[in-house]
């Protein structure tokens, strides 16, 4: 493949971006889209550049066309026959609203929620009743555990007592919080 | 629609009156078929009944009432996809479905003045063009022509930036102008429609 091949596509590919930034300048000129100083550009060009000037001439004459399109009349009857359409649609939604809120039905799921809700709170208690036993006994002795090694260096447990009476236990603590 | 918003049925109906015309010519462009459109535009104004109590006052209408419709017709199109219907619009569609163009051309060329018959394969032509482009081109094309929306209201409508609207519709144009080039050169049917005009020459062509 000679380097003039391989140079042909990158060619295309930004001569088709020129073209594609012509048109939208193109569109957006005859859109009335462009700020001064680009339409004075484009007038410019436009002057110059006779395959610019078929290009807007093209454009246009295929937008004229879109004239030809069908437009609807307006309608009394169609009028007539949405507006009684959406309040159709509008009564039967006030009245499943209704269905849904009515008094028997309201009461009935405010009832469902109280009884579920007492439910949950006592299932709750018991379980934290009879399964936070052995938590609460831990937490009572917390103390004791955690200087359970000392504790045991101690033989006799009045001695502790005595020297706790003293005040020894306090004055350790103020010098430990200095 | 401050005043429907504040349960004004006269105020619904005056403005279902404005809009219901244009909202179905929109409608017919996109899915091809008037009865199908009309639907459509009546769906549009359901929804809008709905959602009055969330209109703001600082927003304009239009771009509100398309936003809506755009959102109708890409689902309605996503449905039609669905059931194999597509291409709606580069066939034949409300009274002209049921006449094919030629039909129409040779009933009519007894009947009607030569310009009717050219505005009629005109407008069959301009049609089966539209149907060629994506739905975004199409309905960014019929916001722009026939409300004169500007970009930014169509980017507002269609919920896409400004300049997706500048690319968008530059698009939209350049197809639509590559399609109708020949007819307007030379006169030369595009090839959607010429396609249409054999198949239904050789149906005729079978039947006698």
């Amino acid at each position: 493949m000679s380097s003039q091949d391989k140079e042909r596509p990158s060619n295309e590919l930004l001569n088709s971006e020129v073209s594609d930034q012509d048109s939208q300048q193109l569109v957006a000129y005859l859109d009335g889209e462009l700020d001064d100083q680009s339409s004075r550009d484009v007038e410019r060009r436009l002057s110059d550049d006779p395959e610019f000037r078929l290009r807007l001439q093209q454009l246009q004459q295929a937008w004229d066309l879109l004239d030809e399109l069908p437009l609807a009349n307006r309608d009394e009857a169609f009028t007539r026959s949405t507006v009684e359409f959406v309040t159709l649609n509008a009564r039967q939604q006030l009245a499943e609203t209704k269905q849904w809120i009515k008094p028997g039905k309201g009461k009935t799921i405010l009832w469902r929620l109280v009884i579920t809700l007492l439910a949950t709170g006592l299932g709750w208690w018991l379980g934290d009743w009879y399964f936070g036993q052995g938590h609460r006994e831990i937490l009572r002795d917390i103390e004791v555990i955690s200087e359970f090694d000392q504790y045991r260096l101690t033989e006799e447990f009045e001695f502790l007592e005595k020297l706790e009476q003293s005040g020894v236990f306090d004055k350790e603590g103020a010098s430990d919080e200095e | 629609m401050l005043q429907v918003r504040d349960d004004n049925a006269a105020a619904f109906e005056e403005l279902v009156s404005r809009y219901q015309a244009r909202l179905v010519s929109i409608f017919e462009n996109m899915v091809g078929r008037r009865s199908m459109a009309e639907d459509l535009a009546q769906e549009v104004f359901l929804r809008i009944y709905r959602a009055r109590k969330r209109y703001t006052a600082g927003s304009r209408f239009s771009t509100w009432l398309y936003r809506i419709a755009h959102n109708v017709a890409s689902n309605a199109r996503r449905s039609l996809a669905r059931r194999k219907e597509v291409n709606l619009v580069a066939q034949s569609h409300g009274e002209l479905s049921a006449q094919p163009l030629t039909h129409m051309v040779k009933e009519a060329s007894g009947l009607m003045p030569t310009r009717q018959i050219d505005q009629i394969e005109r407008a069959e032509i301009v049609r089966a063009a539209m149907g060629s482009l994506n739905d975004r081109q199409r309905m960014a094309l019929l916001l722009s022509k026939f409300e004169g929306m500007s970009y930014e209201e169509i980017a507002q409508s269609m919920e896409l930036s400004v300049s997706a609207i500048k690319s968008l519709l530059s698009r939209a144009r350049v197809n639509l102008k590559d399609i109708l080039a020949p007819y307007i050169q030379e006169g030369i049917l595009p090839e959607s429609v010429g396609e249409t005009l054999n198949s239904t020459e050789d149906e005729e062509g079978g039947e006698s």
